[in-house]
């Protein structure tokens, strides 16, 4: 039986995901605009892609822009050809890049980034209700531009780094949209990606559970003598590797966490 | 000094987290630090009070 659905409810790179984790041999079919590309699956792993004479990893980076459209999961379908060997995840996380750095040229500012968030998909992460046009919805969804003070962002880094010193391993503040590093010092963009799927697991987990939202922060006991905090900030998360023996957790909540927040919230609200 | 406006950064914390509190902060242009050195004006209150309510999905004026 093939699963069919819109991108609006489900994007490709969770399609993608959840293909890769059945490790079925399958055919993912997506349309949009008079444009149909498919991605071929076998193992685990995608090991060919199609859009119109193009073949390859291209063709996946391609598909991961478009955010409209359907797409269709036929099993036991076998590729035509293997044009790709890279792994799935590494597919994304690069997918995930170029998405990132063409936005960035499009914005063209490094000192001041603008957004343009939807406030009826922040709120409840809902796509349009079936009885409302998508365009009709567009229009009359309530529209929230803001700036991001890039400068005071990295004063926030860098307020963070002069209280821990040697005990900050790394950092970084990135996007929970898409992952998209804003500031960080020895920033792991891969593990920004992945935690920021982490969180959004959690958010689930506790919603399902019946629990209360996540709260602050989250905080892993590492072995080693080391530890992450994160800390879900609405449209951005910033996380954080430190080496608790050279920072202990009381200082870190009762006073470096705070000030922290302190200066993120003036690059916002700046 | 903006002690009622610090009250509803706290209470929106406590509620809704450090989500709710960047929310706050982008929605009024004002941060904690800037809205403790500001004068509760009759104005920002209401302000503040109508996008902490929108925010943590209660009317703060019940729970304050």
């Amino acid at each position: 039986m093939a699963l069919k659905g819109k991108l609006t409810e489900m994007g490709l790179s969770d399609i993608v995901q959840v293909a890769c984790k059945g490790k079925n041999r399958a055919c993912l079919i997506v349309q949009s605009q008079g444009q149909e590309g498919s991605l071929f699956f076998e193992n685990g792993q995608i090991v060919h892609a199609i859009l119109d004479s193009q073949e390859g990893e291209d063709v996946i980076y391609e598909l991961l822009t478009w955010d409209e459209g359907t797409f269709e999961i036929e099993q036991n379908v076998s590729p035509p050809k293997r044009t790709i060997t890279t792994n799935w995840s590494g597919l994304l996380l690069e997918g995930m890049r170029r998405i990132d750095e063409s936005a960035a040229k499009r914005d063209g500012s490094d000192t001041v980034m603008e957004f343009e968030r939807k406030e009826e998909q922040l709120v409840s992460g809902r796509s349009p209700p079936p009885d409302v046009k998508k365009e009709d919805y567009s229009t009359a969804k309530k529209k929230e531009v803001f700036t991001m003070n890039v400068k005071k962002l990295s004063e926030a880094i860098d307020a963070l780094k002069g209280s821990l010193g040697e005990g900050l391993i790394t950092t970084d503040i990135w996007t929970a949209a898409d992952g998209q590093s804003l500031a960080g010092f020895n920033p792991q963009p891969k593990a920004s990606a992945l935690f920021n799927q982490l969180t959004s697991t959690m958010d689930k987990a506790l919603k399902g559970s019946g629990f209360p939202e996540l709260g602050r922060y989250y905080i892993l006991d590492l072995v080693g003598g080391q530890m992450t905090i994160c800390m879900p900030l609405g449209d951005y998360q910033w996380g954080m590797l430190i080496d608790s023996t050279k920072a202990p957790l009381g200082l870190l909540l009762n006073v470096v966490i705070p000030q922290a927040i302190d200066a993120f919230e003036e690059a916002i609200a700046s | 000094m903006g002690v009622k406006l610090e009250e509803l950064y706290d209470l929106v914390t406590q509620k809704a987290g450090f989500k709710g509190r960047m929310r706050l902060a982008v929605r009024t242009g004002m941060s904690r630090v800037k809205a403790a050195e500001t004068e509760d004006t009759d104005k920002l209150l209401r302000k503040f009070k109508d996008e902490a309510s929108e925010i943590i999905g209660q009317d703060v004026d019940e729970l304050l």
